[in-house]
């Protein structure tokens, strides 16, 4: 089981980033705020997830702030942290990057294309870092490295 | 006049003013020994002319260090009259521009560079006034500076309009960047979900009014992601150009590259002759001539294939452009609102689009101060789409139409 902390406001979004990943065995836990999200990764008794999915437009105090406050404590930036947001402006990829987000993922229009992302992005964060499944490996035939 | 009778001062004025008078036209004779009383008659209009001309000026006697004030500078503060005084500019000054106006003031007396600052002045109800504010150092006989005499315009009013303008553009630039993501949002929404509705439930939703009710709502989805697109870059063209001269073959050849594609499908022949070097945004002309290319590619008539005939023509310091087609024309009474956003003369199922290509196309022409226009025999017979491009700092009236004064290059 994969534990994944999903911060989202919005329960459409919510309901179709889970249904998405329901073939990948992964334990939910949603809140729908910033405030949550931090009070939930700063709380010492509870365990941390294995990956934090964060919305970036929230109400109050939004992702970025939650983003940024993860990052800074020498503590908790070791968790993973993907962004999964609707906005496909370079301004927010390149701040993600700043800011130290593990990933930046743009939500998907359909519910096909979800999917698609929902396996690559279950065997790149929970299956050992392979490679996604669909991705053309070349063996390697053992030679110069430099060469690729 | 009182106080400004002192010869001191009247010679400042003479000598600060004549350049106006000059500029006027009118035309000031020289003296002579013997017309001192004719002279003064002269000053005497002079200092009402300037008066009148200007929103008031000052005089820095350097030798006393006493600056003196018109009574029109006073007005335009709201002031009755000003007393001169030693340290009343900078006290009239607003404390975050007396350094640079002291500094200004410095640097034009000691190294001669020339002083003309926009201010804010103090006013009598306490409010601070935008000034435009030149001044100039008058020197004695050994030519060291003796005063310095300053013109002020009011130009709050402008100021302000400047302000208003400039929010309103940051406004624009707030909702273009809502339109782009607050906007698409539900309506990723609404796609996600009739798609994963029909997935579910797809089995229990066979009747064909249902599967066309599907179409529909995706069909409605996909072209307001559109439209909140082409909205997005319309808001956005013509801003932060970069302007150089280039030769006008390389936008055409660029056009035509990234609509490779559709010209061989219509197998479309596009000539261009002998086109010249213009000035503009390269990457932007190239995106106006794209969108001319593409409509008379879109809007090619049935029975004869698509001819697009390039050609250039220089007018004064301005450079028209004119993009001339063989297709299905258009009629006269809807040719000036082709330019307008959004604006469609076709059903969606005869030609497909959103009405924004020829609105961009005025949009960033505007942008280079240019203007753009469209002609046409009628029906049938062809269109030429005309836009121009003048050459940095003409001043082009014929350039620029009289009711959008969008000159950013």
């Amino acid at each position: 089981m994969r534990r994944v902390l999903l911060v989202e406001d919005n329960p459409g979004d919510v309901r179709l980033t889970q249904r998405a990943f329901k073939d990948f065995p992964i334990e939910w836990e949603v809140v729908t705020n910033g405030e949550a999200a931090l009070e939930r990764l700063f709380d010492t008794t509870k365990d941390w997830p294995d990956l934090v999915l964060l919305d970036l437009n929230l109400p109050r105090v939004t992702g970025w702030e939650v983003l940024e406050q993860i990052k800074r404590s020498p503590i908790t930036r070791r968790i993973p942290v993907v962004v999964l947001t609707s906005s496909k402006s370079e301004m927010d990829i390149a701040r993600a990057a700043d800011r130290h987000a593990n990933n930046y993922v743009i939500k998907p229009a359909t519910p096909d294309a979800f999917r698609t992302l929902a396996t690559d992005f279950d065997a790149w964060w929970f299956g050992h870092n392979q490679f996604p499944p669909h991705v053309d490996l070349v063996p390697w035939d053992g030679g110069d490295r430099a060469a690729e | 006049m009182g106080v400004w009778a002192q010869p001191l001062f009247l010679c400042c004025i003479a000598a600060a003013v004549s350049a106006l008078i000059t500029a006027l036209g009118i035309g000031l004779r020289r003296r002579t020994k013997g017309s001192q009383r004719a002279a003064l008659t002269y000053l005497t209009k002079l200092t009402h002319l300037t008066e009148n001309l200007t929103d008031g000026f000052w005089e820095w006697d350097l030798t006393t260090d006493f600056v003196r004030f018109s009574d029109s500078y006073a007005r335009t503060l709201g002031y009755a009259k000003l007393k001169p005084g030693k340290d009343l500019w900078s006290d009239l000054l607003h404390p975050d521009d007396r350094q640079e106006a002291e500094e200004g003031i410095q640097r034009h007396l000691v190294l001669g560079e020339p002083y003309e600052k926009v201010l804010r002045m103090r006013a009598a109800d306490g409010s601070y006034q935008w000034h435009l504010e030149r001044a100039q150092a008058l020197l004695d006989a050994s030519g060291e500076p003796c005063a310095v005499i300053g013109f002020h315009m009011n130009i709050t009013s402008t100021k302000h309009t400047e302000d208003v303008l400039r929010r309103t553009n940051s406004d624009l630039e707030q909702f273009a960047y809502s339109a782009s993501h607050d906007l698409q949002e539900p309506l990723r929404m609404i796609g996600g979900w009739v798609s994963a509705l029909f997935e579910d439930y797809g089995d229990r939703l066979q009747e064909p009014d249902a599967i066309e009710a599907k179409q529909f709502i995706v069909e409605g989805v996909a072209r307001m992601h559109r439209l909140i697109d082409d909205l997005l870059r319309f808001s956005r063209a013509g801003r932060n150009l970069s302007c150089e001269h280039f030769p006008l073959i390389q936008s055409v050849n660029e056009a035509i590259s990234s609509l490779a594609m559709l010209i061989n499908e219509a197998d479309a022949k596009i000539y261009a002759e002998d086109l010249p070097v213009v000035y503009g945004d390269q990457a932007m002309v190239a995106q106006v001539l794209q969108n001319l290319i593409s409509n008379s590619l879109k809007y090619s008539s049935d029975d004869r294939k698509c001819r697009i005939i390039i050609t250039a023509e220089e007018r004064g310091s301005v450079t028209w452009i004119h993009v001339t087609d063989n297709g299905i024309g258009i009629p006269e009474e809807y040719r000036a609102r082709v330019f307008e956003v959004f604006t469609r003369l076709y059903a969606r199922d005869r030609y497909n689009g959103t009405g924004i290509g020829l609105a961009l196309v005025r949009r960033i022409v505007h942008a280079h101060g240019g203007q753009a226009t469209i002609s046409s025999g009628g029906e049938g017979t062809g269109t030429t789409v005309s836009f121009s491009l003048p050459e940095p700092n003409s001043a082009s009236e014929e350039a620029t139409s009289p009711e959008e004064g969008e000159r950013d290059a």
